[in-house]
């Protein structure tokens, strides 16, 4: 019988997330069960001569009341929409920020670009020789880890702060680091999750990879041709039980555990044999204290290339065993596109929505399972039923994996 | 009391010199690295930086290193130059921490963790204006993978085969501090046996253009015939990688490794500052000093400080109000070492003091670089050192490293 390390227990009270689907989550939710892709034509920046157009491009970013005038002028894109999810998910909390030590809110945001739509606009103006203006004065706000030093800004927490780079599971690691935070004591409550802003460097570099889907991704699909590009942001806030009961905060669900890993094979293919991510699912699971047969739903990656869905059809398999044909999965990046260093936060957040309304949302797009993906897939409707315990899986370049466990409330 | 994580292994790639005896003499000699890349540089020799360096003035440039003497892996000719500082970087570490008996069981219980404030900007640039002269179709495919800010430390995992956490952290000035504190937390949380962590930056345009934007630059520092030529500032870029092994003292042991210190403390925690600025310094080297006693008991009492001094004067009023207020409360004197002076300023510079600090403990020697300290000639065997990390937002990551022994 294995014996499980009693670990404190890391509550989610807030949640927030923008995407194309629009700018909270309750907009996310209200699309993960409707019939209608948010993938559009992008218009941030020129798509003149790709064979790909369409992104998941958030159409209007609200004024966060928690911005600055700093914040206001001089934040990224990248930047507004950390601080438009981060003032939903703290509203949601009930969190009152004067009744709490702000030496003791800690914040980690993953990003995998930044301001990196400011930088090329910057490159722009300097090559074709007009004043730079805004663009220079945004120069030094353009790193990855502005994003997060100007939500702590904004909000005035004072605790330990982490920006983690990793590509693709940078908002899922952030989230695993606010975990590790708050179980070791360093901090009460974590904002966690991150933000990513479409970018011509991204655009052009996975269509340059021809990693680009031209029509909406269909993830495990017999006919899915690659991927299709998001931007958004996604922030939970993370509470001790203890905190979070003592100021009578409703509690949203329950980070469990975490398992981070590295292929170490290949800058960017998956490893052939799922090697990181069979380790990433089956630490995470251990770390929670629970079996491969208990958990009743996976978010997968699922981003809809060739390669990486048949990899994490493997892993899942792998790690899952019998257990596979019978645990419903299903990815979002039909729907929103895949948001880079957001998608693991926001991913998190659509699993924790599924657990609490007892709801696995569907994989849009997936309408011909490949035979190589075989998984109990959710193909067209949401699937009902008790979901206690569900994983979600972020993978990126670089070999970077990382599984969180969520528990329903 | 949570068991002591110790230093086993240290690997430089810097403008001081590649490896610990060429950064070590160097560093000892206050020989600096700041210098203007002449014509016939090794560094322009073909196969060694794949990138063109930007027009500059003086900076802290990367001496003397030869990635095929430290790089094995088949995608070395794909490397961008961040990269093969880091990989280079952390293999030095890893082989000095001998690790080479440890199997493949182990290495999945091995992380990596790089700080870097912009990663790879050189290749970066070259991709962009590549895709705004020529259009969205002229992305390259070869480069875009090394674009994202962690393609260095997925490099380094494969290098040394290591599958636990890879991480790469940035915090603008400090990232290089955040680093190691992640670290610890990777330790500490038991996600990971042995850490290999670095920091490193590459000397490249966005941040030379962000620096004569700010009219940060030290005059010898703008590039020559740059309209821009008019500054106030003191400040000189530079580029470089370190990397340390961090691991528990108890599995160094049981591998039978001595250590080179323990780090006593590496802890991230912050102040109000406005977006994008630097936090009050008074009020900055008391929250520093603060975090070093760990939220409980008085804060650590330290001999040396390897100070974050950058020549933006924020930033180096810190350094001032840190050693005013060790001076003013503890009776053991404090020798001071601007690094600046020797590497010139880079984000992930934190990971070097570090180092640095690790080294100086292990050999007994801090040599005092700051002509302004009254301590400027004594060179003392140091106690405890402070490497205080501090970034724009009012980040702050004081690291403090101490003998193994105590």
């Amino acid at each position: 019988m294995r014996t499980v390390e009693q670990k404190k227990r890391v509550v989610v009270t807030g949640l927030g997330a923008i995407t194309s689907a629009g700018p909270t989550a309750d907009h996310l939710r209200r699309a993960l069960h409707g019939e209608s892709t948010c993938l559009r034509e992008v218009s941030l920046f020129s798509t003149e001569g790709l064979r790909v157009h369409i992104g998941g491009e958030v159409e209007r970013i609200p004024s966060s009341a928690l911005a600055t005038t700093a914040a206001r002028r001089r934040g990224s894109r990248s930047d507004l929409l950390a601080l438009c999810a981060v003032e939903e998910a703290l509203t949601r909390s009930g969190l009152d920020l004067a009744q709490t030590s702000r030496e003791r809110i800690a914040t980690a945001l993953g990003s995998s670009t930044g301001g990196m739509l400011e930088t090329e606009s910057f490159y722009a103006t300097r090559l074709e020789g007009r004043p730079a203006g805004r663009f220079r004065r945004q120069l030094l706000s353009t790193s990855v880890g502005a994003p997060t030093e100007l939500v702590a800004a904004c909000v005035g927490a004072l605790g330990p702060r982490l920006s983690p780079s990793t590509a693709c599971s940078s908002s899922a690691i952030a989230i695993a680091m606010g975990l590790l935070w708050i179980r070791s004591g360093a901090a009460d409550v974590v904002l966690a999750g991150g933000t990513d802003a479409l970018c011509r460097m991204t655009f052009t570099g996975f269509h340059a990879l021809q990693a680009l889907s031209p029509s909406p991704c269909q993830p495990f699909d017999r006919g899915r041709q690659g991927i299709s590009l998001g931007e958004g942001a996604g922030v939970l806030v993370l509470e001790s039980e203890e905190h979070a009961t003592a100021r009578g905060a409703a509690i949203l669900g329950e980070i469990a555990g975490a398992g981070i890993s590295c292929d170490a094979a290949h800058p960017t293919a998956p490893h052939a044999q799922s090697r990181g991510a069979i380790q990433a699912l089956s630490t995470a699971l251990a770390d929670a204290g629970v079996e491969p047969h208990e958990l009743d739903y996976v978010n997968a990656h699922g981003t809809g290339t060739p390669q990486n869905d048949v990899c994490e059809a493997t892993a899942i398999r792998t790690v899952l065993g019998e257990a596979a044909g019978r645990v419903p999965v299903s990815s979002t990046k039909g729907l929103i596109g895949h948001l880079l260093g957001a998608a693991g936060a926001v991913e998190c957040i659509v699993t924790l929505l599924a657990v609490a309304e007892g709801a696995a949302p569907p994989t849009f797009g997936l309408v011909d399972p490949d035979s190589e993906c075989m998984l109990d897939h959710v193909l067209g409707r949401a699937r009902t039923g008790t979901l206690a315990t569900a994983a979600s899986n972020s993978y990126g370049f670089g070999g970077n994996n990382c599984t969180l466990i969520v528990r329903a409330a | 009391m949570s068991e002591p994580i110790v230093v086993t292994g240290l690997g430089f790639v810097t403008p001081l010199g590649t490896g610990i005896e060429e950064v070590w003499s160097a560093f000892t000699e206050h020989r600096s690295g700041v210098r203007l890349l002449g014509e016939d540089d090794p560094r322009t020799a073909r196969g060694v930086d794949p990138n063109p360096l930007p027009p500059s003035g003086r900076a802290g440039l990367v001496r003397g290193f030869q990635p095929r003497d430290h790089v094995k892996s088949p995608h070395l000719r794909r490397m961008d130059w961040f990269s093969r500082m880091v990989v280079a970087a952390t293999a030095q570490a890893f082989s000095d921490a001998a690790t080479s008996d440890l199997d493949d069981e182990a290495r999945s219980r091995c992380a990596i963790v790089i700080g870097s404030r912009f990663g790879n900007q050189r290749e970066t640039s070259r991709y962009l204006e590549r895709v705004i002269r020529a259009g969205p179709c002229a992305g390259q495919p070869l480069l875009f993978p090394n674009l994202v800010l962690n393609a260095a430390a997925g490099y380094a995992a494969i290098e040394l085969g290591l599958r636990g956490p890879n991480l790469t952290v940035s915090e603008h000035e400090a990232s290089g501090e955040a680093a190691v504190a992640n670290a610890m937390d990777l330790l500490r949380g038991g996600l990971a046996d042995l850490v290999v962590v670095g920091g490193a930056d590459e000397f490249g345009e966005v941040y030379l253009d962000a620096l004569r934007e700010r009219r940060l630059l030290d005059p010898e520092s703008v590039p020559p015939g740059s309209p821009r030529r008019s500054t106030r500032g003191t400040m000189v870029p530079g580029e470089g990688a370190a990397a340390l092994v961090l691991e528990t003292a108890s599995h160094a042991r049981a591998r039978g490794r001595a250590p080179y210190a323990a780090v006593a403390c590496a802890r991230s925690g912050a102040l109000p500052a406005a977006p994008y600025g630097f936090p009050e310094p008074t009020a900055a080297a008391e929250r520093l000093l603060a975090l070093t006693g760990n939220g409980s008991g008085a804060p650590l009492q330290v001999a040396g400080l390897i100070g974050g001094a950058s020549g933006a004067a924020p930033r180096d009023a810190i350094d001032g109000a840190l050693l005013e207020a060790l001076r003013a409360r503890q009776a053991e004197p404090v020798t001071y070492v601007r690094l600046d002076r020797l590497v010139g300023e880079w984000g992930g510079r934190g990971a070097l003091a570090v180092a640095l600090a690790s080294l100086a403990i292990a050999r007994g020697n801090l040599p005092a670089l700051d002509p302004g300290s009254p301590e400027a000639a004594a060179a003392i065997a140091p106690g405890r050192i402070l490497v205080p990390g501090a970034a724009r937002g009012g980040v702050l990551v004081p690291v403090v490293v101490e003998s193994a022994a105590n």
